[in-house]
């Protein structure tokens, strides 16, 4: 009888937890997948400041950890500026939205990049603006190419999620470990895998879906 | 001279470097309407270099490019006409179409939407060009109106006469019939029918009817070069310009292309054709420019360069190219 009031009381207290990690997860896809467009014109501008601070920029949240970034996010302003933090989630976002646009803007570069010029020049002998070259011609086919590196740096995001705790964030893991403290129980750490699984399951099938969906022309 | 023997093309000196190696070392020459020039020389001798000057896809570094009268290009080594912004050289490019020889096509798009897509954009932006003027012009209308629709009802105050009171409905009913005014625009839905049926007879033209809603993928390569040559045409270029437009295609699909570039020619387009078919340039061309190093080495009818070759250089190539086969007469059939 102990074991199923502790089980149902434990996932409910899991889905808590869980609701944290959807939070982080779906607001930082939603900032960071426009925001790394922007990174990635900044990376690829003809303007040589532009372009060497951007680079500067991507290197500096690539060679260093999320969990380090989110350390600094939320006690920098504190210990510099004596102003700090009031949302432990708000710095924890930032932090995400930034190191997530950083890579997108990389994997996006990467798409812009592997177009062949031959692709505008033929729009440009037609008449067309650079505008509409990059709208009509160039970003589907940028689409087509960046989807399964982007399929792997989502899953990737919904894991990255768990560094969250490090700033008491109660996501999925700090629930978890609550439990397994307060209960003396282990199995709720362990039972968080089954969330995850399911959940990148889930987006798995949607990635493969996009990608079918996107069969009907080879570049 | 009159205007009518007047070349369309004029090309005058035209030079272009890439860093310290010259490509075009003064190269002139011009087109008439309906003329077919092919360029012929061996690799690096600065034929493609030359179309993708004409076609603003390379900006020349001295010269003169006219197209009827007008002076598309014009840079000297003292006085520079180089404010090229880009939306001028969009229009500059509308005079040439262009083929390319690993054709181009747009992948995602359908054989018919990619002849389509030039038309339908070019389409948009003129119908958008008229709307603005025509809501520019409603604007000032409208100012001046209420403008005297002010005066007269300042006067009202002062007379109060019943004939001044009619004027000023008359006014009130004149500014509303100018609000509900539109510009006589084909609706977007109409354009877009409008340009599919041009473009369907484009791909008629080329053979590809049964083709419209194939990819590029799914088509062979001579298949996709005759797209490419349809979405060309689709802009009614003064010059269609090809750029070796049988070199990426396997042997035997370089007849289909060039039976599409000869029922050009019945059509009276202008072609300029850079091309390593020897027999098919002797065959289809009105004139032939033969590229060495940069300059043009030979120039002439047919028969004067491929039969009596006067420069050492045109001989030679023309005897290379003969014992790699390609002046063979059963090579390619074109007929």
């Amino acid at each position: 009888m102990l074991f199923a009031v502790s089980f149902a009381s434990v996932f409910s207290d899991l889905m808590d937890g869980f609701g944290y990690t959807l939070i982080i997860f779906f607001v930082t896809l939603a900032l960071s997948v426009p925001l790394g467009l922007l990174i990635m014109f900044g990376a690829v501008s003809k303007f040589k400041p532009l372009k060497w601070l951007t680079k500067t920029f991507v290197w500096i949240i690539r060679g260093t950890p999320l969990m380090l970034q989110v350390i600094v996010v939320f006690y920098v302003p504190g210990l510099v500026f004596n102003a700090p933090f009031k949302s432990r989630l708000a710095a924890v976002l930032i932090a995400f939205v930034i190191n997530y646009a950083c890579y997108f803007s990389e994997i996006y570069r990467g798409g812009l990049e592997s177009i062949p010029q031959g692709q505008y020049e033929a729009g440009y002998v037609l008449g067309m603006k650079k505008r509409q070259v990059f709208f009509h011609i160039v970003l589907m086919q940028i689409v087509k190419r960046i989807l399964p590196p982007m399929g792997n740096e989502v899953t990737t995001l919904v894991k990255d999620t768990s560094l969250a705790r490090v700033i008491m964030i109660v996501e999925l893991i700090q629930a978890a470990q609550f439990q397994t403290a307060r209960h003396g129980i282990i199995w709720p750490l362990f039972f968080t895998g089954v969330f995850y699984l399911i959940f990148i399951g889930g987006l798995t099938l949607l990635f493969g879906y996009l990608e079918k969906k996107l069969d009907y022309y080879k570049i | 001279m009159s205007a009518k023997d007047k070349p369309l093309l004029i090309v005058e000196n035209l030079k272009k470097n890439f860093g310290t190696l010259e490509v075009l070392k003064g190269v002139s020459f011009s087109v008439n309407k309906g003329e077919i020039l092919s360029i012929i020389g061996s690799s690096g001798s600065g034929k493609t270099t030359l179309l993708r000057c004409l076609n603003f896809l390379e900006d020349a570094d001295e010269g003169l490019i006219q197209v009827e009268d007008e002076v598309l290009f014009s840079k000297s080594e003292s006085s520079t006409n180089g404010s090229q912004n880009f939306a001028n050289i969009r229009e500059k490019r509308l005079n040439f179409g262009m083929v390319f020889q690993n054709f181009n096509l747009f992948p995602q798009y359908t054989t018919l939407k990619n002849v389509m897509l030039p038309l339908v954009l070019q389409a948009k932006e003129k119908r958008q060009k008229k709307i603005n003027e025509f809501n520019l012009e409603k604007r000032a209308k409208l100012k001046e109106l209420n403008l005297e629709l002010k005066t007269l009802k300042a006067e009202y105050k002062k007379n109060k006469s019943e004939e001044n009171k009619e004027l000023i409905e008359g006014k009130k009913l004149e500014i509303m019939s100018i609000k509900e005014s539109k510009a006589s625009v084909l609706s977007l839905d109409e354009i877009k029918k409008k340009v599919e049926s041009e473009a369907r007879d484009l791909l008629c033209q080329v053979g590809l009817i049964d083709k419209l809603e194939n990819y590029p993928f799914q088509l062979s390569g001579g298949q996709q070069q005759r797209v490419a040559i349809a979405r060309a045409m689709a802009l009614r270029p003064k010059i269609i310009c090809f750029d070796e437009p049988t070199s990426a295609l396997d042997p035997e699909l370089t007849g289909e292309v060039l039976k599409v570039i000869k029922n050009l020619r019945s059509k009276n387009r202008t072609m300029i054709i850079v091309t390593h078919e020897m027999s098919f340039a002797r065959d289809i061309s009105d004139k032939v420019i033969f590229m060495a190093d940069g300059v043009i080495e030979e120039m002439g009818t047919p028969t004067q360069v491929f039969d009596n070759p006067k420069s050492p250089k045109t001989k030679a190539f023309l005897l290379k190219s003969e014992e790699d086969g390609y002046l063979c007469e059963d090579g390619v059939d074109v007929k």
